[in-house]
């Protein structure tokens, strides 16, 4: 009643304050018009996102089946990037091993054996730029274990090498083959690859067996290790294509 | 009775990412987005979700002059993500119940 003699008064009046209270009363009600049309789109919005939210939920199988995978898929990147770490020693060692195999048995000395110490200087670079072209791995667990295992068997086939050099002379072949056969075996099983676990013990007992015997005062005993490079440029192979 | 999910870890994308990060030291945002197939505004926006719920940790420095975001899992976020996983095997073990 009050608002409708408002009107009026308005309506009936044309001069500025007339004018004021049109302005006025237009506003509100456009503002009444904008404020339900806000609180609509809220209620839009918010329907849109609870919608989305409960697309994007899963059930208890498709959680499972996801973790799984995305696991799964992670440890097979780490693995096949441990390949190329598998191929890149396999070629040094498969070529330090034939470079002093060929000098030994041209010569006769045996002192060609200290060649063996270039590898890790020649090697460790060479790793490094490897790293810096692949795809950039996350570290992890399973890498760190078999960066380790190999890393002992380097200090221990260096340090038993100064032993045999200058204090206790041993069948070195014997011994070193044997710790990389072990090495090997140990790195097959934290990579989960038969592969590499089988060539491990071909490599590490078959490789024994000839060093104690009927290689062990010739130079053909370092053939061995040609062969174990080999073998570990195989398996490196076979870790990259697997699926 | 059923254990509550976890509604942080009830989404497919913060799903992913913590089953990356629980199997690695820690991983860059690159390799995350790379193996979850998500947007970066989307990744973006689920890692500070899980970081707010202290979940994982993003660290954002430099690699050389190119800027480069870590994200590592928390012993917290391990903790709920093995609760989640034991959930789901509740979840699973006991289909009549459902």
């Amino acid at each position: 009643m009050i608002l409708r003699e408002k009107r009026n008064i308005v309506y009936k009046n044309e001069n500025l304050f007339g004018l004021y209270y049109k302005l006025v009363y237009i506003c509100k009600e456009v503002y009444g018009v904008c404020a339900a049309l806000g609180a609509s789109t809220n209620i839009i919005s918010i329907s849109y996102l609870l919608i989305m939210e409960t697309k994007n939920k899963m059930t208890a199988e498709q959680s499972l089946k996801l973790i799984n995978e995305t696991i799964e898929n992670n440890r097979r990147v780490i693995t096949k990037k441990n390949g190329s770490y598998y191929i890149l020693w396999g070629i040094l060692l498969s070529v330090i091993s034939l470079v002093i195999f060929f000098l030994w048995d041209k010569t006769g000395s045996a002192a060609w054996n200290l060649l063996w110490f270039s590898m890790p200087i020649i090697g460790h670079p060479l790793a490094l730029l490897l790293d810096r072209g692949e795809e950039k791995v996350p570290g992890s667990f399973l890498s760190r274990l078999t960066a380790w295992i190999w890393g002992i068997f380097g200090v221990f086939s260096l340090s038993l090498a100064l032993i045999a050099f200058f204090w206790v002379p041993m069948n070195l072949s014997l011994v070193i083959i044997l710790l990389f056969g072990f090495a090997e075996c140990i790195s097959g099983i934290t990579l989960k690859s038969w592969p590499v676990i089988v060539s491990g013990l071909i490599i590490g007992l078959g490789g024994a067996v000839l060093a104690a015997g009927v290689l062990a005062t010739s130079a053909s005993q370092i053939l061995l290790f040609t062969l174990a490079g080999v073998v570990l440029i195989l398996t490196g192979v076979l870790i990259k294509i697997q699926k | 009775m059923f254990k509550k999910l976890d509604p942080l870890l009830h989404s497919e994308l913060r799903l992913a990412v913590m089953s990356i990060l629980v199997g690695v030291d820690d991983a860059d945002f690159v390799y995350i987005k790379n193996k979850t197939g998500a947007t970066a505004g989307n990744l973006s926006v689920q890692l500070d979700k899980l970081s707010e719920a202290n979940y994982i940790t993003v660290k954002k420095g430099y690699k050389g002059k190119k800027p480069c975001t870590t994200c590592a899992v928390t012993d917290v976020g391990i903790k709920a993500f093995e609760e989640y996983v034991e959930a789901l095997r509740d979840y699973i073990a006991r289909p009549d119940k459902e």
